[in-house]
């Protein structure tokens, strides 16, 4: 039988249309694929059997009429933070084990117009708050690469399933590095667009001014492929950039190009091993011609700080609504409105969910608010004024995506302070709005892969996923699977 | 240290409760994250704030369309009471 989960996009869409290969056979594949191997994973939290096969039924019928594209038929999973009509949606809480939205979101909409088949709904930190995929409410997702070890989170239910061939492509979305660190401690290439690229309508807030959807794919060819899909204007978003996304990105060969790497990201805290695997990144792009020079983002010290204290009082913010009366779980106990909500809250929310909000209503609170979410949001104006200034002379940046490569189950989730540290590298992209891609660019020696970001002005997405197309053509990129 | 009176305060804003045991370990964990919070009170950046908002860049008309159709909404409700959402009793 073909390995059709180690074809990119390309390839099955060439399958696909010559008529070598249905949908319905291809969906079926990476069902069977699903129900073998997700047991030892647990990517996924919703398998949609029924909903796949339809859909694949109704590509072929597109591909049939010479009406396909380049996602009909294609099997997807999303993040399951993104509202999918008739599919429960849960943010992997307790809070929404049994929501049924009644709508779809506006990318899961462009998605089906394309004709892509939707697998189901992948596994993730609760409300997106973590950076492991341990704190789910239906358990914790293990790494294809090791299964003792973290996925990342907290798409790493997408990353995982990306990783180990239970999807072709999936979205994600990334509120400080939710799709980035996953897909370099599953080996995989993870886009967070620029903020406003790709409409948040029907995926639940977290932080309004950091989330973005994204993409977590085999390659940037096949990131770029979905993106250019979902990257269109939607009404129904208001904080979308005035103009759509071009893609693919104008072509710029490397040579002449210049890539910054801000020294404070190659630091003590980042392990040496993913220091020369990063390096050894930065040799390749020198080798294609560009020219990499040492930069400096002096406010990346207070990223981390000002990171959790803007997204979790927005976070404090949006999760105000989950009060049991409309949608969602609801307590049996409560005999008033005020201990029902408090009830329902207490019982539905987990630990970390719960740390969060009490940190966004501390930082709100009356008499700490100009001492922490004032000061929060000018040292976000500050990194954004750092990181135009060096896109005055760098056409991109390049960091490590994650200080280690992912780490043993257990090894650090319970340590908040510890955990928050570690998204010191890929937080600043979503403070500044600015796109981000993990590519990988080399292994441990245990084998685990390690991630490099390529970051880029507001609006570069193109750019960076053709730097990365030019990196990853070169780069012996290995599977996380046999 | 957070103070028991501040956790208190703060869990009523976020309208959650916790037991004792509870209540302490969130007191620990949420000392510990003030403290790496506390990293902010080193910034001497520009003390004003410049606009970090973006204004709404695209805006529609402001025109009334199709709602959702009331039982699929109340689909999701726990309680209910012919075509309403019901909660304890709030006005005595």
């Amino acid at each position: 039988m073909m390995e059709y989960w180690k074809r990119s996009i390309s390839e099955l869409h060439a399958l696909l249309a010559e008529g070598t290969l249905s949908a319905r056979a291809l969906t079926e594949y990476f069902l069977e694929r699903i129900g073998r191997l997700d047991t030892q994973y647990g990517a996924y939290i919703t398998v949609c059997t029924e909903e796949a096969l339809a859909a694949a039924d109704r590509a072929d019928g597109m591909l049939k009429a010479g009406k396909g594209t380049l996602l009909t038929g294609i099997p997807l999973a999303v993040k399951d933070n993104i509202s999918t009509e008739g599919i429960r949606t849960t943010c992997a809480s307790k809070m929404l084990a049994d929501y049924v939205p009644p709508y779809d979101a506006t990318v899961i909409r462009l998605l089906k117009e394309q004709g892509a088949v939707l697998l189901g709904k992948t596994n993730m930190d609760e409300f997106a708050m973590g950076g492991a995929s341990q704190t789910s409410y239906f358990g914790g997702v293990k790494n294809p690469w090791d299964p003792t070890r973290v996925p990342g989170g907290s798409s790493g239910g997408s990353a995982a399933a990306v990783a180990a061939g239970l999807c072709v492509a999936a979205l994600g979305s990334d509120t400080g590095g939710s799709i980035r660190q996953p897909s370099a401690f599953c080996g995989v290439t993870g886009i967070k667009p620029t903020y406003g690229a790709v409409s948040r309508y029907g995926l639940i807030a977290f932080a309004s001014s950091l989330d973005q959807i994204g993409v977590l794919a085999k390659s940037a060819a096949d990131c770029e492929t979905v993106l250019a899909a979902i990257a269109l204007p939607d009404e129904n978003d208001g904080s979308m950039l005035p103009q759509a996304l071009q893609l693919p990105g104008e072509a710029r060969p490397l040579s002449g190009m210049t890539v910054g790497v801000p020294a404070e990201f190659m630091g003590e805290g980042t392990a040496q091993e993913v220091k020369d695997a990063v390096e050894d990144g930065l040799s390749a792009f020198t080798h294609m011609g560009a020219r990499v020079k040492p930069v400096s983002l002096p406010g990346l010290r207070f990223a981390v700080s000002a990171y959790y204290l803007i997204s979790s009082a927005e976070a404090s913010s949006n999760l105000a609504r989950y009060d049991g009366v409309k949608f969602g779980y609801r307590s049996r106990k409560g005999d008033t409105y005020d201990e029902l909500i408090k009830n329902t809250r207490s019982e539905g929310f987990g630990t970390e969910v719960k740390r969060r909000i009490l940190l966004g209503n501390y930082a709100l609170c009356s008499g700490f608010y100009d001492a922490y979410y004032g000061r929060a949001s000018r040292i976000r104006d500050q990194l954004k004024a750092e990181y135009a200034g060096l896109f005055t002379h760098c056409d991109l940046l390049i960091t490590p995506t994650a200080p280690t490569a992912a780490y043993t189950i257990g090894a650090q989730e319970d340590d908040p302070v510890r955990m928050y540290l570690a998204d010191v590298c890929t937080v600043t992209a979503n403070l500044a709005g600015l796109p981000a891609l993990n590519t990988i660019c080399g292994y441990t020696a245990q084998g685990l892969p390690v991630g490099m970001s390529l970051v880029g002005r507001p609006g570069d997405d193109g750019l960076l996923l053709n730097c990365a197309k030019a990196f990853e053509a070169v780069f012996p990129r290995r599977e996380a699977l046999a | 240290m957070v103070s028991t009176e501040r956790m208190l305060h703060l869990a009523d804003l976020s309208k959650l409760h916790f037991n004792e045991a509870e209540l302490e370990r969130l007191k620990k964990d949420l000392s510990d994250i003030i403290e790496l919070m506390d990293e902010v009170q080193n910034f001497n950046g520009n003390p004003n704030r410049n606009e970090t908002v973006r204004s709404f860049a695209q805006q529609r008309p402001d025109t009334a369309g199709d709602s959702f159709p009331r039982e699929e909404i109340l689909k999701n409700a726990k309680g209910r009471t012919e075509t309403f959402f019901s909660v304890p009793k709030v006005v005595e």
